[in-house]
């Protein structure tokens, strides 16, 4: 286990590189520097964009920014200045005096870490989570236990509907649902405290993956409901309670537990679309703005971050697997 | 040879079921068309098409001539009158903008480019994905290996992030503003989603190497481009069309969250051209005028809806008729 987790992790390191890589080289290729505003706005004058070129080490060569940015660089005073490796993502062109992790994980002044960026991103995919389990898993369970019965199909066209249409359309059908039809809530929320907020974009945003859920639950149910050892319980003379619950279930829910990682990871890094819908400020719609700012430390950092929660994502279901089914051990 | 075989008793055409012999694509079609809803998905994706390429004689109006502040705000038919307070009019049924534009015809403009949106980069990256996917998994070796590493790399990239930086930093340059940044939208989708299929060839080429025929084939001398020309790709087919109707609405709603950021196909404002709007940019536009007019919202919500489901619909429904092993 130790040399399968160290192997993972070192595999983090090249991934990682070139995700820095393409995103620099993209960013290089971008016309036009931090600096330069709309044509049609009074520009920063010369003599400023390289004083601050120069602050910010854009005068440098663009491999020395590079692995500047990445390992760390020499500051003005001779200092070494730890970059990315160390949790350093770097200052931001556009917030002055800010580093991109303090606007990603700070919270303003005397509220809690929930109330950062990514607080609010992190808030949005735990209720969206926790919706696609408490929903799909009892659907895709009742599903199969009464299959081919009226409520079996008409959960079947529902899940095949959230499979189908993304997130990105859902959201604004709640929204003409939601706000301007039932006038639940405004068409865009004002203060973002507590998790009231947060229910109709978490449950859009988690729609697709509780039909997912459901749908895997309920083939996975099927599946296990015609194995040997089902029968032997029964035979036993098990109540059918404990039959579904015991035997059935716990098995079943092998498939559904391994997809969790991907999901988890899908649910954090995804809601770049629906953060900027519903107007949640997480790091998704910050990511979005920063784009238009061409802030390109922000770009950076959001990037990398995103990258490191998809692979702890996908290393955490290779984990998984070995603990919920013994029969399935790494090497 | 002929005196051995006399004296076995011998399947003849009068004791075989009198079926005609059937090929694998007739096959494929007689379960498709059993399978209602891949039909009506099917039906209604062909609409789509024939909207796409008749948009301009359909569209009832011009769908950038604005009629003005008297025109503004008309309410679909659905609505008897609008939050604007403007009565219907049944020469715009699905309403107008608040610059008085037929929210019909720019619907219909905008399912023309949606749909080139999502059927142009299929086409580009089948050809490098599965090119890519068939040699390597054939060949395996250190090629395969190393095509294996950058597909783990590309997918630990969120596609919707790699496709928001590709856009957005290209997006300005000479090939992003060349003709109506189709050919950076092609690119970008086509960088996002090559690997993902060559993934899913490689395995197919990988499964079907070690069957018997190929084997067998392999024993009579065949060279390898023959193998897999003749044995690999036709058998693989399925897979790839399966994929394929799951790719275009995947790329259809690429090109609607680009659009809707702002970041997608820059549509024209000459009547002339091709791209006057899309599906993204509806969604924008519509949105931003959703207190006054929500109906807009609402056509294009729908109008996006429907062509996805129907996708899924034909493309569950191939994957039934086309691998019954994959049936769920």
């Amino acid at each position: 286990m130790a040399t399968f987790l160290a192997r993972r992790f070192l595999w983090f390191i090249p991934v990682l590189l070139v995700v820095a890589l393409i995103t620099f080289v993209l960013m290089k290729a971008a016309p036009g520097g931090p600096w330069d505003r709309d044509p049609e706005a009074k520009q920063v004058d010369p003599r400023t964009q390289e004083l601050l070129a120069r602050q910010y080490g854009l005068d440098k060569p663009a491999w020395r920014q590079f692995i500047g940015y990445l390992i760390g660089d020499v500051d003005k005073e001779g200092q070494f200045v730890c970059g990315a490796v160390c949790g350093n993502l770097g200052p931001s062109y556009r917030q002055r005096g800010k580093t991109v992790q303090q606007i990603l994980f700070q919270p303003p002044p005397e509220k809690s870490f929930f109330d950062s960026k990514f607080g609010h991103t992190l808030r949005l995919a735990v209720l969206a989570l926790a919706f696609a389990l408490v929903v799909g898993i009892p659907a895709g369970v009742f599903s199969a236990l009464r299959q081919n019965s009226w409520i079996d199909y008409a959960l079947t066209l529902i899940t095949n509907i959230g499979i189908a249409v993304p997130s990105f359309v859902v959201a604004f059908f709640s929204i003409l649902i939601f706000a301007v039809g039932l006038k639940l809530m405004p068409v865009v929320q004002k203060s973002w405290a507590g998790i009231t907020p947060f229910i109709i974009p978490a449950i859009v945003f988690g729609f697709g993956t509780m039909a997912q859920t459901a749908r895997l639950m309920r083939s996975t149910m099927l599946d296990v409901m015609r194995q040997d050892y089902v029968r032997t319980a029964r035979a036993k003379g098990l109540l059918e309670q404990a039959v579904i619950w015991k035997h059935m279930l716990r098995n079943a829910l092998i498939p559904v537990i391994t997809t969790l990682g991907p999901a988890v990871a899908g649910l954090l890094t995804g809601s770049i679309v629906i953060e900027n819908i519903f107007g949640v400020p997480g790091v998704g719609r910050d990511f979005i703005q920063s784009i238009g700012n061409r802030d390109y430390s922000m770009i950076m950092g959001t990037t990398l971050f995103y990258v490191v929660l998809i692979l702890l994502g996908n290393l955490s279901v290779d984990i998984l697997y070995g603990v919920v089914d013994p029969r399935i051990r790494v090497e | 040879m002929a005196q051995a075989t006399t004296s076995l008793p011998r399947a003849t055409p009068s004791t075989l079921p009198a079926t005609p012999s059937q090929s694998q694509w007739e096959l494929a079609w007689r379960r498709l068309r059993r399978n209602r809803a891949a039909l009506v998905g099917g039906v209604l994706v062909v609409i789509y098409l024939l909207a796409a390429i008749f948009a301009s004689s359909l569209a009832p109006h011009n769908p950038i001539k604005d009629y003005g502040a008297a025109k503004a705000f008309l309410p679909p038919f659905w609505q008897s009158d609008s939050p604007a307070g403007k009565a219907f009019d049944p020469a715009f049924p699905l309403g107008t903008d608040q610059q008085g534009r037929d929210v019909l015809s720019r619907i219909l403009y905008g399912t023309r480019t949606s749909v080139v949106a999502g059927v142009l980069p299929v086409t580009i990256v089948v050809l490098i994905g599965a090119t890519l996917g068939f040699t390597s998994g054939y060949l395996g070796g250190s090629a395969d290996n190393l095509l294996m590493r950058i597909t783990d790399i590309f997918y630990a990239i969120p596609t919707e992030l790699l496709l928001i930086l590709v856009m957005v930093t290209l997006g300005d340059t000479a090939l992003g503003k060349a003709a109506n940044g189709v050919p950076l939208f092609l690119l970008a989708l086509a960088a996002v989603s090559w690997s993902g299929l060559a993934r899913l060839m490689r395995g197919s080429a990988l499964a079907l190497k070690s069957l018997s025929f190929v084997e067998a084939a392999q024993s009579l001398g065949a060279s390898r481009a023959h193998i897999i020309t003749r044995h690999i790709l036709p058998n693989s087919v399925g897979v790839l069309v399966v994929w394929i109707a799951f790719a275009i609405p995947r790329f259809i709603i690429a090109e609607a969250i680009l659009g809707y950021i702002g970041l997608g196909l820059r549509p024209s404002l000459n009547p002339n051209d091709f791209f006057i709007t899309s599906w993204g940019r509806l969604f924008l536009d519509a949105y931003s005028i959703i207190g006054s007019q929500p109906g807009f919202l609402l056509s294009v919500a729908a109008v996006v809806s429907v062509l996805v489901i129907s996708f899924t619909f034909l493309g569950d429904g191939l994957r039934d008729a086309l691998d019954p092993r994959m049936k769920k």
